[in-house]
């Protein structure tokens, strides 16, 4: 056993354990890896989660950090052009804050912010199309 | 891996669709009426599209060995006009009895007006009448909340209607707690850009469990994926789902619901 970090061809440094130390490591992980996987097999109807925080970072941070730079893109874009903005921009703006909300349920809440709040039927529907937002209207 | 594409506009497709969604693992194919992208101008029209959802369009699916069914009604976009809906639901009781037809659907509200309230009415009536499936569509966009509502309203309003006997299709974040807890089946719409993507559809089954819930592709004559449903049980896998729990969701759980119709059945099935 050497003890301290040391660097690897690769740069990094990692710490060097005694085999005991990597096989109860091992264990462990692997005993945390088999929970997860019946936990896996009996989650598409028992409604669970089926990953960590890490593991959806690994599989989405990529994607959502592209999906947030398109978004900042999209605002500084609408910022240097000329004209007014209509009440797609006022409703996207309400659901931008939901974003930075602390509880869950984010999608719905921004969803809710884009829709029609009201009950009753319109009197006549003079268009088929959608916009994805409400006027108010 | 096995699948069945539980809603689909095929004759808006090409025929190398058919050949991707059966080498991808399509066991069946249902396609419920649908807006042409124009206004028909009458009924005629209708008794033609109802012709080729019956007769041809099983037709060239079968070339791929696919069980195509169909579910026929108006479509929410063409209900403004009542007297035409009225003459187009007039012509279904005929057609119900050919060996594909599973149902009434997609029916349903498109910008929530009381003239497509008042025909949504007609086809739940129909559908009563008839001891048909229901396939609803509801809204897009910023009226998919409201039109949920008021279709759950129309729906809980008909004592004979059961809910385990209705899909309400196209539900996100916003509307799929209201339509499950109401005892209905739930459709999530796998889009490129509106309705759902597949990471969101994995959201809400293990949120809310995937025991009435289904995926399907809606592919149509706009943008669109044929294999969007292979492509979420990519998803699945990625997200740690086991091959037991994907099979349910895609093939086991379509089956389930469209097995209340005694005509469904699927290939080496026999009644």
């Amino acid at each position: 056993m050497v003890n301290g970090p040391r660097a690897t061809s690769s740069g990094y440094r990692i710490e060097q354990r005694s085999y005991s130390d990597i096989v109860r490591v091992s264990v462990i992980a692997l005993s945390k890896e088999l929970k997860l996987c019946a936990h896996r097999e009996n989650s598409m109807l028992a409604g669970k989660d089926t990953m960590i925080r890490h593991q959806l970072l690994d599989l989405y941070y990529l994607e959502a950090r592209a999906k947030l730079i398109d978004l900042a893109a999209f605002l500084d874009r609408l910022e240097r052009a000329d004209g007014e903005a209509d009440f797609r921009f006022t409703a996207f703006t309400k659901a931008l804050s939901e974003l930075q909300s602390s509880s869950g349920s984010r999608a719905e809440r921004v969803l809710a912010c884009l829709s029609d709040p009201t009950n009753e039927p319109i009197a006549l529907a003079t268009t088929k199309a959608a916009c994805g937002a409400w006027s108010g209207k | 891996m096995r699948y069945i594409e539980p809603h689909a506009h095929m004759v808006s497709r090409v025929t190398d669709d058919y050949q991707q969604m059966v080498v991808a693992g399509c066991a069946a194919v249902c396609e419920p009426a649908f807006w042409a992208g124009f206004d028909r101008s009458s009924a005629d029209g209708f008794y033609d599209y109802f012709c080729q959802l019956t007769e041809h369009e099983p037709k060239r699916a079968a070339k791929f060995g696919l069980p195509h069914f169909s579910w026929l009604c108006i479509n929410p976009k063409e209900s403004e006009d009542v007297k035409l809906a009225s003459d187009v639901i007039a012509l279904i009781p005929k057609f119900l009895e050919r060996p594909n037809v599973i149902g009434i659907g997609e029916i349903g509200l498109n910008k929530n007006s009381r003239n497509e309230m008042k025909v949504l009415e007609m086809h739940v009536d129909l559908a009563a009448r008839h001891d048909q499936l229901i396939l609803v569509h509801t809204p897009h966009l910023e009226d998919k909340l409201k039109g949920t509502r008021l279709i759950l309203d129309v729906l809980r309003a008909d004592s004979r209607i059961k809910p385990e006997r209705c899909l309400i299709d196209h539900v996100e974040e916003h509307t799929v707690k209201m339509v499950l807890d109401a005892g209905f089946w739930g459709g999530m719409t796998l889009y490129p850009e509106t309705k759902c993507t597949a990471a969101r559809a994995v959201d809400m089954i293990e949120l809310y469990s995937g025991e009435r819930l289904w995926m399907n592709s809606a592919c149509d004559w706009g943008v669109s994926v044929p294999l969007a449903i292979p492509y979420a049980a990519l998803e699945l896998r990625k997200r740690g789902h086991s091959a037991g729990a994907i099979d349910r969701l895609i093939y086991q759980n379509p089956k389930r619901f469209l097995s209340q119709c005694v005509k469904f059945k699927l290939a080496g099935e026999h009644n």
